[in-house]
């Protein structure tokens, strides 16, 4: 079967489309078929020879720096936060906290001495517990946590909550000489009025 | 069996494999987050040169390819292996690039406005004072040139041929992130390279 040859116009294309890797076997063999009877392709081609090794050699190089800098200046990223390895090492660490905790308290007490493999499970529960409603309380950022701390305060005695109460009258009563006292400005167009 | 060819061995101990960005992706994504500085070593010198070509700064490239990999860092969790991460990282670099030359435009459009003159935004758009980064004249008559006949084409041609000689992207690269069909992609380039060739003629026949 005679397959039809392209013309001189896509050949022309052919020869930009070859460094790029762009032709398939076929086309390069009738590529180099045509240069070898086309002084004008032959020149095309060494023309854009050099035209692409003038703008490979037009590169900028990179400061050797700018990879640390980008790595030091990295924002932090949402995603982070839910890397399991991020995980994995926050609960490795309050895991080891927590029982290093409960066995220090667990070796101090004398009465749990005996028993010190149960108190040291249960000061860790209770840790762990801790830990929890406390973090939990943060991540919300909660009203509930400042109820919790004041019902703490407060729930000890009567007296307690008679000093917040002078307390947050005084904070008033400085609150109100401050927004009520009388500007300079104000006073002098007062007594302007007047006159 | 039949013996390994001369140079294979060799060869093979040489040509370690490396990781996909799509592996380095989802390794950092699993908690190796210094493996980044993998990926910026892979695309800082064609990200760099891409933006150099398109705002003639190499302090404004480099801060914008900063700013680049600081976006794709942020959004890493959003990257889809699908797709070539190249094409998402030029795609990232190619609207920055266009939202700095619009800030440019109109910086220069206010300034225009308080009675600069009347230049012509095109020549204005890319104007820096910035030194080549050739040191003698031949070669900094041959770096400037190149920029002006970069700057003298077509913005849809400029643009391929930035990406593909700069950006070193492919042609599939090149479509994809244009969003164009092969074809075209092709026969811009081809035109944009004749263009540039007419221009830098002087330079050719040397």
């Amino acid at each position: 079967m005679n397959m039809k040859q392209p013309d001189h116009t896509k050949y022309r294309e052919w020869l930009y489309l070859e460094p790029d890797g762009e032709l398939n076997a076929g086309e390069r063999s009738s590529l180099r078929q045509h240069l070898s009877g086309c002084s004008a392709c032959r020149e095309e081609r060494q023309e854009l020879a050099s035209l692409t090794e003038m703008l490979d050699q037009s590169r900028v190089p990179v400061r050797d720096a700018f990879r640390q800098e980008v790595m030091a200046g990295l924002p932090a990223a949402g995603w982070e936060t839910r890397s399991p390895r991020t995980w994995l090492a926050a609960s490795v660490v309050v895991l080891l906290l927590s029982i290093g905790s409960a066995l220090l308290i667990g070796g101090a007490s004398d009465e749990l001495l005996s028993a010190a493999p149960i108190a040291a499970a249960a000061a860790v529960w209770e840790l762990l517990s801790s830990s929890a409603l406390a973090g939990a309380g943060l991540l919300a950022a909660s009203w509930k946590g400042l109820g919790i701390a004041f019902q703490d305060v407060l729930g000890h005695s009567v007296w307690n909550i008679v000093a917040l109460g002078a307390l947050v009258a005084c904070l008033d009563l400085l609150l109100f000489r401050l927004l009520f006292r009388r500007r300079p400005v104000e006073a002098k167009s007062d007594d302007r009025s007047e006159s | 069996m039949q013996p390994l060819p001369v140079g294979h061995v060799e060869k093979m101990t040489k040509e370690m494999p490396q990781p996909t960005d799509a592996d380095l992706v989802a390794a950092i994504l699993k908690g190796e987050q210094g493996l980044f500085s993998d990926l910026v070593k892979r695309y800082q010198g064609r990200l760099v040169n891409y933006l150099y070509r398109l705002l003639r700064s190499t302090q404004e490239a480099e801060d914008l390819a900063q700013e680049v990999f600081f976006k794709v860092y942020r959004a890493l969790d959003r990257y889809d292996p699908k797709y070539k991460f190249s094409t998402w990282l030029f795609r990232v670099a190619q609207n920055a690039a266009i939202d700095k030359i619009r800030k440019r435009r109109l910086l220069l459009v206010s300034m225009d406005r308080q009675g600069s003159g009347g230049e012509d935004l095109g020549t204005w758009e890319f104007a820096s004072s910035d030194p080549s980064p050739y040191g003698d004249l031949r070669n900094r008559e041959r770096g400037e040139a190149i920029q002006v006949a970069i700057d003298g084409l077509p913005w849809d041609y400029r643009e391929l041929i930035v990406l593909r000689h700069f950006g070193e992207l492919s042609y599939d690269e090149i479509a994809k992130l244009k969003d164009m069909p092969l074809g075209t992609v092709k026969n811009k380039l081809f035109r944009g390279r004749q263009m540039m060739k007419e221009k830098l003629q002087d330079f050719l026949t040397d």
